[in-house]
């Protein structure tokens, strides 16, 4: 499963760095072992995909993994394939090699002695959390942070429309109005993308490529409203699961829940099936992305009290 | 390697890990590293001064685990400041920049634009202004900036620092990858000054944004963005294989 690891931190933070066989690709990943009596509860943190690395923003992952062993917690975090120190080509899949990645993580962090697993996903990761736990019966609980419970446009990326409502809102017009430096800066970046794209377009003319290409693959996405991962949702609550569902106020993910009635009716169908089982936890401010320190802190206390609390009930018979 | 900081690393993470790869491919030892403090690094205090001790640090400790005897720096961003200094102690190094930042105090002037951005974006009711974060660093140690701790010793000793002021000790070659935005206006005026200085400095300027905040991740521009780096990084180790195998 993992070829050699090696000792690669402190005293204090006893972490061996691994390398995980997932599929054709080895992905990165850090344990870190309990500095205290090791419970029976492993933590395994996903990070949040493209553009980031095993610690994630600001080391949180980092600084949960620590916390978590001097509470006896042992955990493990890990680089989708294409990211951070992993190999490969990062996909944005629903299926597929994200969760093979997934599944392998949770594997490893098994294979350290632990029975039942903690499962924190930030963002896109939460998904292909959900998808690889629905599948095996360790998983006691799950945080999912900010994540992309409705789709954005219908393939998985932003669609036009989403990317120009990013740009032109009434809080970034005020800004740009009432702010010099902002507006310095947000001309500066209209002219970047300008000529971005008429880099790319010159580009295509010259060597004639087709003005579209083929979709990405985006395999498990299904285009229109409602929530692609319902049932994978569903049998993890319905089978006593702790559920936390966690957004900030701002946050787009949570703006695109509330404006689909299908995505609504359905999280509604399942908090009333077994409302302790889903628990919703929305912070004033923004959750995703990790880009607020204060929030971070919160989040951090919220996954550790959890585990905590987690690895303090005894295991289900 | 030393990596650029905050939000640019999110970027050029994979980047450097794919030249990396790619060095290692045509036969050259790489080593790459998180700073102290930061990423999966212990807990310590952050200043360019320590992050320099680190880059040299990590430097011994891959010459023991390799014969190979040249030893070459590359630096990203504001990492460029790091490898600068650390290369002092390495008379013969050839020294890689990327995108570099060559005053520390518009670095953070960026920095804290770019928090405007962010903050925008995420709708935040009222912003701190500049001024008031330069307050909060003196009475509190740190600030945030975008989700990243910035602490008030890493800040002092960087916004001080200057490329120009890192004045090469011997002659030295030396690769200016500069990518399009502020930066790349103030690296022809450093290329000069270090010329002067008698190193060789080759500036080969680079289809990439600095800072790719505002452009859509598009099929079409990712792959322009990929195929930019590819060029980017075959021109970094072309460059060090070339002089290293004339140096023979």
């Amino acid at each position: 499963m993992s070829t050699p690891a090696r000792a690669a931190s402190t005293d204090t933070f006893p972490e061996t760095a691994l390398y995980l066989q997932s599929g054709t690709e080895t992905i990165f990943a850090v344990y870190t072992s309990p500095v205290s009596a090791p419970t029976d509860l492993g933590v395994l943190l996903v990070h949040s995909g493209p553009n980031n690395f095993s610690a994630h923003r600001n080391g949180v992952w980092t600084e949960i993994s620590r916390r978590l062993a001097r509470a006896g917690i042992p955990s493990l975090r890990f680089d989708f394939a294409g990211t951070g120190e992993s190999s490969g080509e990062f996909v944005l899949r629903l299926d597929g090699q994200p969760v093979a990645d997934v599944t392998k993580a949770m594997d490893a962090l098994r294979a350290t002695g632990c029975r039942r697993l903690l499962v924190v996903g930030s963002c896109f990761g939460g998904i292909p959390s959900v998808v690889a736990g629905v599948a095996r019966g360790d998983v006691a609980g799950m945080i999912l942070v900010s994540p992309p419970l409705v789709l954005p446009g219908a393939g998985g990326m932003a669609s036009f429309q989403e990317k120009v409502r990013e740009v032109i809102n009434r809080p970034t017009l005020r800004t740009v109005a009432s702010n010099r430096e902002y507006r310095r800066w947000f001309f500066g970046r209209l002219a970047s993308l300008a000529w971005t794209r008429t880099t790319v377009q010159l580009g295509r003319l010259a060597s004639r490529t087709p003005a579209s290409r083929p979709p990405e693959p985006s395999a498990g996405t299904r285009p229109g409203g409602g929530l692609p991962i319902e049932s994978e949702l569903a049998r993890l609550v319905m089978t006593g699961n702790h559920i936390e569902v966690v957004f900030g106020t701002s946050d787009d993910n949570l703006t695109r829940i509330d404006a689909d009635a299908e995505a609504s009716r359905a999280l509604r169908r399942l908090r009333d099936r077994r409302p302790t089982g889903l628990v919703w936890t929305i912070f004033d401010g923004a959750v995703h992305g990790l880009e607020d320190v204060a929030l971070q802190e919160q989040l951090i206390r919220l996954i550790t009290g959890l585990a905590r609390d987690l690895a303090g009930r005894p295991q289900p018979a | 390697m030393c990596s650029s900081l905050f939000a640019e690393q999110h970027n050029d993470y994979r980047r450097e890990v794919r030249l990396a790869r790619m060095l290692a491919s045509a036969g050259l030892a790489v080593a790459r590293f998180h700073y102290r403090g930061l990423g999966n690094s212990a807990p310590a205090s952050a200043s360019l001064d320590a992050f320099t001790q680190d880059a040299l640090d990590v430097t011994l400790a891959a010459r023991r685990l390799t014969p190979a005897s040249p030893v070459a720096f590359l630096g990203e961003g504001v990492g460029s400041l790091v490898a600068s200094r650390a290369c002092l102690d390495h008379p013969d190094a050839p020294l890689l920049l990327w995108k570099p930042v060559i005053d520390g105090a518009q670095y953070f002037r960026d920095l804290f634009r770019a928090r405007l951005i962010a903050a925008t974006r995420a709708r935040a009711p009222r912003l701190a202004t500049t001024a008031e974060l330069l307050a909060a660093l003196v009475t509190e140690g740190h600030v945030d900036v975008m989700g990243f701790t910035v602490a008030a010793s890493l800040h002092d000793s960087l916004v001080t620092a200057r490329l120009t002021e890192t004045v090469p000790r011997q002659p030295r070659r030396i690769l200016l990858q500069p990518f399009r935005g502020a930066r790349a206006a103030s690296v022809e005026q450093l290329a000069a000054d270090w010329r002067e200085r008698g190193c060789l400095v080759d500036v080969q300027p680079v289809k990439l944004i600095e800072d790719p905040w505002f452009i859509p991740d598009g099929a079409a521009v990712r792959a322009a963005v990929h195929d930019a780096e590819e060029q980017l990084m075959a021109n970094a180790r072309d460059w060090l294989l070339g002089l290293w195998a004339n140096s023979r």
